[in-house]
């Protein structure tokens, strides 16, 4: 191939950086918003970087009760951020672990016996073909006559019911990539069709569903309108809350919403961190001939 | 209108690995010329480098007495069939095979001529108004070759174009390939790594390993008179038998000897100044193998295992720590366990110097 | 070292959708035998082996190990061997554990896995890619690991898929012979499944050659190459490939004839009393290439119907293609043989060791037992 000009390069870098900029203007802004006093929250030109940085909108959403007394606050802040974070982690690992654990046995049904039919997969995922607000309101006439809304469980249902075809479409992709004779190998050499999935297939992928579980996790931790319909005020969590950050007197509160976005935005980094290593391509290199 | 190809002094770094070093190389008007090597020796890179897909670091490709290194790839006018091959599966294969003819603009009755010649002799007569996408890997590959043959280019590149093909098509295609090169007078350059298609095809075959070509020369001097026990070990199956082995002087005769197998080669014939280590190389098929080891100059050895092939039969033989390989017919019948009485005519025996696997003798 | 087993396969059929893969195949395997299966692609090969280990469930027929019939036992405790094509290595288990995962399965005590394990790695030549995960292997090496992975515990019947194959070929062939001799020092019962013919001649006991899912014949490899049941047997095994030459019957007072423009073949004794039954018929003689002489002309003869198509010199040996009026055939040749395209030549056939069946048929018309083979005792020529 000819070697392409610096120019060319050039361009491509600038192309790159724009697109970074781009993507991560929003999250610049929250966090340095997130630091901001009340007066830079909204102001023309807008304030980059918070010339006075300050904890408040923090202290607001943990401990209001720190705040008593400073002059910068005019409003108050009716309920501390620590029910919804814990609700939002109850119900996102409860259903991140359902979602995968029946995604991962449907997801084998259907790449090895081809459960369902060929155009099952399809057919599983035309659940997220229409939009969410489409199925909100019937959903709420269901959970009130099985009094189900506002509980946990309710919740739980519903994220696991709408990420199970993600999730079912990831993991089946990773168990397609394991050649079936290597479960056939585990078989021949002496285990029953189960056992061979637990101690091959299952450590051959477990990587992938971590990874699926990271997924399926961000979606159910930033879910706003099932939390906001199916719970009547009742049980609220993390996105809810943002939204609850609002005064009379100064309108949408800003410096808390954003502190508390970039507080629910710190676990999903986390995670992510430390399970990068799990996203490893190539799980079965060197297994079997190419 | 054949075509004269010459690379001089080509070499092509990738990063800090050297795929091709110093190639120089000259491919005369009709010769069919075969690289030949292991993988990852440097063959397909240098066809690249030929067809212009990929630029010489140093070094200078000349067609025709003119240095082509800034034509472009397509400009080029070289015919190319690699393994990897795209044919439009929209086409039918009548459609493909004619493609670059009616591009050309020549007459509907010349591109059915041409295109049915090179269709009866990939055997893809049958096949001419199927769909691409209706065909099998072995018939993608022959239109894939096809395509190009119907252009009758005079300087063709072929990398592995017989790989995916069965063994029995890819026995007769070879022939095939073969005469209409000759009747053509196409210059080729034929890149494989089966030292069976470069010895039946070439007229000429380069054996390459980490991007240095080792020897050149025709099939028989390559078969017959390797230069290094690298050129000796990858031409012919079963491959050469290689011992080490030891030389004495006995009156005016030089003996190498393995064990109780000795070879003893007049005085003209053996290198005096061998001193270092040596080996001794033989063709299993160069083995005496006798049922009445009475003969004093025949070695005796036990049968290990008999390979039988139909029309030829591969006896592994063994004595102590010396272990060989013989072909013989299937008429000899050996049977495991037996003892035969093996020699090995001195002319036939390649000396090789162990420590730079050099062939001296 | 290990238990063996005999396998008897009675009428095993297996259809997929509407492809019918393997159709009433019949074969039995004698205890510590290798038996090969071998044909072109499509011939069900992998099904066979595949429905003997009970991965796959007959739509016909029963497999039986040691005469116990095998169809309602579950693949885990058939006690059968087998080395997948794929070879389907478990990624994540280093080469101890791979080997080792039968013999755990098996309750087989620690110690006794530890020394099994060694014992065979020993004999592979396998020690030192032990402690290794099968992604550090090379192609060689992941082949031997899997065939000590079907080595290690104590199979009735060893099943091997094409376990030579995507191989270099010097490598390739030296693994074929080390697959005889270990096969001959345990004396294990192995169904070796290739597509290579040269593979199943060199390494068998017996091979059984299957066409689309049909048995077509059973034998040892010099029967199946010296008495080729049928066109496809006599094709498919041999290379270059056996010629078939068109002729017609002819008897005269001086025996049977096969004849054509360019040929005139004294029928040997063994066909003759088949052929006079077929007078004037058109045949084909099927001749392999080591039975063909190739003579060029020498100037001042009459030129002749045959020429020279093409010289493939193999080293060892030489390929001529002769053309004839009635297509190519080959001839294997001394290396030193003199001879170049267009070329006019003679050809000689050796009678006795030709086939022949009638046009249309796919049978060879039957032969006596009294095929020559040329006696010989020295292999220089």
């Amino acid at each position: 191939m000819y070697q392409s000009s610096t120019l060319l390069r050039m361009l491509k870098w600038l192309a790159v950086i724009a697109a970074m900029c781009f993507a991560l203007f929003p999250i610049f802004w929250m966090v340095s918003t997130s630091f901001k006093p009340i007066q830079e929250w909204s102001t023309y030109p807008p304030v980059w970087i918070p010339r006075q940085p300050t904890l408040e909108n923090y202290l607001a959403l943990l401990n209001p009760a720190a705040l008593a007394g400073s002059h910068s606050i005019d409003y108050k802040v009716a309920e501390t951020a620590w029910r919804p974070l814990l609700n939002s982690l109850i119900i996102s690992t409860s259903a991140t672990f359902f979602s995968v654990c029946f995604g991962t046995l449907a997801a084998y049904g259907v790449s090895r016996y081809k459960s369902g039919g060929e155009s099952y997969p399809m057919f599983v995922l035309t659940v997220r073909m229409f939009p969410p607000i489409a199925v909100a309101v019937p959903m709420l006439v269901m959970y009130s006559f099985l009094h189900l809304t506002g509980t946990y469980v309710g919740l739980v249902l519903a994220y696991t019911a709408f990420t199970l075809p993600l999730s079912i479409w990831m993991i089946r992709s990773f168990i397609d990539e394991i050649p079936r004779e290597i479960e056939e190998a585990a078989v021949v050499y002496g285990l029953s069709s189960i056992r061979a999935f637990w101690r091959v297939t299952f450590p051959l992928i477990r990587g992938a569903l971590v990874a699926t579980a990271l997924f399926i996790y961000i979606l159910n931790w930033s879910e706003f309108l099932f939390a906001l319909s199916l719970t009547n005020g009742a049980l609220t969590t993390v996105t809810v809350q943002v939204s609850n950050y609002f005064s009379a007197s100064s309108g949408q509160l800003y410096g808390p919403q954003a502190a508390l976005g970039t507080l629910s935005t710190i676990p999903v980094i986390f995670f992510g961190y430390l399970i990068q290593r799990h996203l490893v391509r190539g799980l079965t290199f060197g297994a079997i001939k190419r | 209108m054949a075509t004269k190809l010459v690379l001089r002094g080509i070499r092509k770094e990738f990063g800090s690995t050297v795929a091709v070093d110093d190639l120089t190389l000259s491919v005369e008007e009709g010769e069919f010329l075969s690289l030949l090597g292991p993988s990852g020796c440097g063959k397909s890179t240098t066809l690249a480098i030929i067809a212009g897909f990929e630029a010489p670091t140093r070094g200078d490709v000349i067609v025709d007495g003119r240095r082509i290194n800034d034509v472009p790839a397509q400009e080029r006018g070289i015919g190319l069939v690699f393994q990897d091959y795209a044919i439009f599966t929209r086409m039918s294969v009548f459609e493909n095979l004619s493609f670059g003819l009616r591009v050309r603009g020549l007459g509907r009755v010349a591109i059915e001529e041409r295109v049915g010649r090179v269709a009866s002799l990939l055997h893809l007569t049958e096949a001419l108004q199927r769909p691409s996408v209706s065909l099998n890997m072995s018939e993608l590959q022959r239109v894939a070759l096809g395509r190009v043959l119907v252009l009758e280019p005079p300087l063709l590149l072929l990398d592995e174009p017989l790989s995916n093909l069965d063994a029995a098509i890819r026995l007769t295609l070879r022939t095939e390939l073969r005469r209409l090169q000759q009747e053509l007078r196409q210059t080729v350059v034929y890149v494989t790594h089966d030292q069976i298609e470069a010895m039946s095809m070439s007229d000429r075959i380069a054996v390459m390993d980490a991007g240095r070509i080792l020897q050149i020369g025709s099939p028989m001097e390559i078969f017959d008179c390797p230069q290094s026990r690298f050129v000796a070990t990858f031409i012919g199956d079963p491959p050469i038998n290689i011992l080490p082995a030891s030389l004495t002087t006995v009156g005016g005769h030089v003996v190498v000897r393995h064990g109780g197998l000795a070879v003893a080669f007049n005085g003209a014939q053996a290198q005096a100044a061998l001193t270092g280590q040596v080996e001794m190389a033989f063709r299993p098929t160069d083995v005496v193998v006798r049922r009445d080891s009475s003969s004093r100059a025949a070695f005796e050895m036990v049968v290990d295992l008999v390979e039988p092939l139909g029309s030829e039969t591969v006896v592994h033989l063994r004595a102590m720590d010396t272990a060989i390989r013989a072909v013989v017919p299937p008429a000899f019948a050996p049977r495991v366990g037996e003892r035969v009485g093996v020699s090995i005519p001195a002319e036939r025996v390649h000396l090789i110097d162990a420590a730079s696997g050099i062939v001296v003798r | 070292m290990s238990s063996t087993g005999t396998l008897r396969v009675e009428g095993l059929t297996k259809r997929f959708g509407r492809t019918v893969a393997i159709a009433d195949v019949s074969f039995q395997v004698g205890d510590g035998e290798l038996f090969t299966v071998v044909g072109p692609t499509n011939a069900g090969k992998t099904t066979t082996l595949r429905t003997i280990a009970g991965l796959e469930t007959p739509d016909g027929g029963t497999v039986f190990i040691n005469d116990r019939p095998m169809n309602a036992v579950h693949s885990s405790r058939r006690k059968v061997s087998l080395m997948f094509q794929n070879l389907a290595l478990f990624p994540h288990l280093s080469g101890f554990e791979n080997i080792a995962f039968p013999l755990r399965n098996a309750r087989m005590r620690r110690e006794e896995i530890q020394r099994r394990v060694e014992e065979i790695a020993d004999l592979l030549r396998i020690g030192h890619l032990l402690d290794r995960l099968p992604r550090t292997y090379s192609g060689g090496e992941q082949q031997r690991v899997a065939l000590a992975r079907a080595l290690a515990p104590t199979s009735e019947v060893l099943l091997l898929d094409e376990p030579l194959s995507n191989l270099d070929a010097h490598i390739r062939t030296s693994l074929r012979a080390e697959l005889k001799r270990l096969h001959r020092e345990f004396g294990r019962t192995i169904v070796y499944v290739t597509h290579d013919q040269v593979e199943a001649m060199s390494l068998s006991d017996r091979i059984a050659v299957l066409r689309e899912g049909r048995m077509q014949q059973i034998g040892t490899p010099e029967e199946i190459y010296e008495r080729p049941a049928n066109r496809f047997v006599a094709t498919f095994i041999g290379s270059p490939p056996i010629n078939f030459v068109p002729a017609a019957v002819v008897e005269d007072a001086g025996g049977v004839w096969l004849t054509n423009a360019w040929l005139k073949l004294r029928a040997p004794a063994h066909l003759a009393p088949a052929l006079r039954q077929h007078p004037r018929d058109s045949v084909l003689v099927a001749v392999r290439p080591e039975d063909i002489t190739v003579t060029p002309l020498a100037t001042g003869d009459r030129v002749g119907d045959l020429t020279v198509y093409a010289v493939e010199p193999l080293g060892a040996k030489t390929i001529v293609d002769v053309k004839t009026p009635d297509g190519n055939i080959k001839a294997i040749v001394r290396r030193s043989w003199e001879g170049r395209p267009n070329m006019p030549v003679t050809v000689g056939v050796d009678e006795r060791r030709i086939h022949v069946l009638r046009e249309g048929d796919e049978e060879f018309l039957p032969s006596g037992p009294d095929r020559a083979a040329p006696v010989q005792t020295t292999s220089a020529g």
